[in-house]
């Protein structure tokens, strides 16, 4: 017994894991990760009836631990560290027959996730970089599944234009 | 072109580090602790900025018997339950400056425990003014803690507990062992306690001397040390 409401302890239960991964990604380490969250988690508490409350809990607590984490690398003075990380974890890179080649390819791949407006940014990241289902990253965002593909697709057209993809495929 | 980007895209894949369950239960101790020392810290400095307020209503007391030790021991273990189960309750009060009723019974059991009486009672006078039972329960016991039995009769009819709360420390007795148990077959019928049901819960017990038999929602063994601690960190 903590002492927490009981809808508070199962709400953090369910979505504390998604959440450091993401901050995880944005921060990176898991240290700062966690701390965010648990910041996050406090401001939850604390207003944890009018949470309840809202037409979307999750799309209310999303927006919290999102901002959470930014101020959380802002105070680090940092720029999101998904760039500088992130690129050196891919699964990829990890295989890679040409280790220097595939991480320029991860450096420029996050670079270009990381310049997407938020909810294309957290949509790619939750879905394509975490591995998060549809139907999850709809879940942790508070969004439908429809709004997951929609978004994805709109980050699709960004990703393309920033990566050049059109024009090496023009080329061919 | 699809094809290209999901390639791309395949290669910004991630390994998702694990996350086990032990991990999130370690983060809610960890959250609870937090919580706890906030909503603790936040509680005594509300207390200390409507100090103003409470020292005008400050009167004179009227003890006519002699303190009574075992009712400030029952009013602690009281105030310890409700700290236990709605300390949460604090969090409209620390986040929008608005003092709810039921807020007011906690801020007051906050504040008995960090030994600062005038100050719980005057809170509880707020909740219980608004009928919050719990909190006119507090004050019958903290009035007869002091010796201050008119005033604890008042409270006692306000809080409706004539039959439920002995009049003198002399009736406290193991011999109402079966009004307990029937009190607490009645309070048990609810889904839920609401915190004058777990005032009496708590006090009952602590009065009548018996915990085992009965499944009580009471204060895991470490809570009281862990309040302790914080006060005493103060």
């Amino acid at each position: 017994m903590t002492g927490l409401p009981a809808d508070y302890r199962a709400f953090h239960q369910l979505y504390r894991a998604a959440y450091v991964h993401w901050a995880e990604l944005y921060l990176g380490n898991r240290h700062d990760a966690e701390e965010a969250v648990d910041q996050a988690f406090e401001d939850l508490y604390f207003t944890w009836s009018e949470v309840l409350g809202t037409e979307n809990p999750n799309a209310y607590a999303w927006a919290v631990v999102r901002h959470r984490t930014i101020d959380c690398a802002r105070a680090r003075g940092r720029r999101p560290a998904v760039i500088d990380t992130a690129a050196f974890e891919t699964v990829a890179l990890r295989q890679a027959a040409d280790p220097i080649g595939e991480l320029e390819l991860s450096m420029s791949i996050y670079e270009a996730i990381c310049a997407l407006p938020a909810r294309q940014h957290d949509v790619i990241v939750l879905h394509h970089c975490l591995g998060y289902s549809v139907r999850e990253t709809a879940d942790i965002m508070g969004i439908t599944e429809g709004g997951v593909r929609s978004t994805a697709r709109h980050a699709r057209h960004r990703l393309h234009d920033a990566l050049g993809l059109e024009r090496e495929e023009e080329h061919r | 072109m699809t094809g290209t980007l999901d390639h791309v895209l395949a290669k910004a894949r991630l390994d998702r580090r694990p996350y086990p369950v032990v991990e999130v239960d370690r983060a809610e101790a960890r959250l609870a602790v937090r919580l706890t020392e906030r909503m603790w810290h936040g509680a005594l400095n509300f207390d200390d900025q409507m100090e103003p307020a409470r020292t005008a209503a400050v009167r004179a007391a009227q003890r006519n018997y002699l303190p009574h030790r075992a009712f400030y021991r029952h009013l602690r273990s009281l105030c310890k339950t409700v700290v236990a189960h709605d300390l949460h309750k604090l969090g409209t009060l620390l986040a929008d400056r608005l003092l709810e009723p039921e807020g007011a019974l906690v801020l007051g059991c906050v504040l008995q425990l960090a030994d600062r009486e005038d100050s719980a009672r005057f809170w509880w006078q707020f909740g219980a003014g608004a009928d919050d039972t719990g909190a006119a329960c507090c004050l019958y016991l903290h009035h007869m803690a002091l010796g201050e039995r008119k005033e604890a009769e008042l409270w006692r009819r306000q809080a409706g507990l004539e039959s439920l709360m002995p009049e003198t420390p002399e009736e406290i007795d193991r011999n109402d062992l079966n009004m307990a148990l029937q009190m607490l077959d009645g309070l048990r019928d609810g889904e839920s306690f609401s915190p004058a049901a777990t005032a009496v819960i708590a006090y009952v017990p602590g009065a009548l001397g018996f915990v085992e038999e009965v499944d009580l929602p009471l204060p895991q063994p470490d809570f009281p040390a862990r309040i302790e601690e914080l006060t005493g960190a103060r």
